[in-house]
């Protein structure tokens, strides 16, 4: 493989990753404020230099992506369920939309959003440490048959980053924009069906239709969640 | 207990659904030889609906 077809095919392998990360960030930052997101970010980052350096050779097998699946999947699960619920009752008209809500409410909603910001802190966290361990998976097996161009492979990941950094950073204002609920329901719906695939996947699970399982989940959680809001809706007397 | 409570309130949202039907999803894919991706993905699916159906705290 030549050097620049080592690098171009770790881009693209590489970038699929860092734009689920980065979705995730954005969310976060939208939703808990852009210091859980970062912080988030930037830890796990940390962790992953401190993990690659420390476990280099050992990234190369399968197996520790696995593991880790099965350890941030159900969490994702978990916050994914509590994140889409609760947004799920906001459409309905279950629970009061958070500008609704009276004085002791507010003080309330306070310590509760300071919970859901560590929640974001947690949420960052591991998506941008998954996707990148993945991406470290990707750099070290793409260049384990010519160890020689592991630069170049490095290379395509590095560029992949700092494309979707600067699309990121584009996209953070008109994402802004979009109403808070239908972003939480959004990161939710990510979140959950991540977890579910990523908890199938550490348990060693062989998905139907492999990494396209991820979709049929996106579409079957949204079917779920638009006819529970439906019948929450009709349920809620007049 | 206080803090207990807190660390389950961060990570399940203030679910009981949630933890214990992803037990049995992870329960259930360990312990099944076939149809392992259907039962599993059924009961987490089912988990989000009763998750759903709880009383908003």
């Amino acid at each position: 493989m030549t050097p620049w077809i080592l690098a171009g095919t770790t881009f693209l392998a590489s970038i699929v990753e860092f734009v689920e990360a980065a979705t995730i960030v954005l969310a976060v930052g939208v939703t808990q404020g852009w210091r859980a997101a970062t912080g988030g970010a930037i830890v796990a980052t940390a962790a992953l230099i401190v993990l690659i350096a420390a476990l280099g050779p050992l990234l190369s097998r399968a197996a520790t992506v696995e593991r880790i699946e099965i350890v941030v999947g159900p969490f994702l699960v978990l916050f994914g369920i509590a994140w889409l619920r609760k947004a799920v009752w906001r459409f309905s008209g279950r629970k009061a939309l958070r500008d609704e809500a009276a004085l002791y409410e507010r003080q309330i909603a306070e310590l509760s959003s300071n919970r859901e910001a560590h929640r974001g802190f947690a949420v960052a966290f591991q998506g941008v440490f998954v996707e990148g361990l993945e991406v470290a998976v990707i750099v070290v097996t793409f260049a384990a048959s010519t160890p020689a161009l592991i630069a170049w492979s490095a290379g395509g990941a590095i560029v992949a980053l700092a494309v979707v950094a600067v699309a990121a950073f584009a996209l953070r204002a008109p994402f802004a924009r979009v109403p808070e609920n239908l972003i939480k329901a959004i990161v939710g719906l990510m979140l959950l069906s991540l977890g579910t695939y990523w908890t199938g996947e550490g348990l060693g699970i062989t998905w139907w239709l492999g990494d396209s399982t991820l979709f049929a989940l996106i579409a079957c959680y949204i079917a779920i969640s638009a006819a529970l809001i439906t019948v929450s809706k009709r349920a809620r007397p007049a | 207990m206080r803090v207990l409570r807190e660390i389950y309130d961060f990570i399940t949202g203030g679910s009981i659904a949630a933890p214990v039907g992803l037990a049995c999803a992870v329960i259930a894919a360990v312990a099944l030889h076939a149809w392992r991706a259907e039962v599993f993905s059924a009961i987490v699916v089912l988990t989000f609906i009763a998750s759903t159906l709880e009383k908003p705290n």
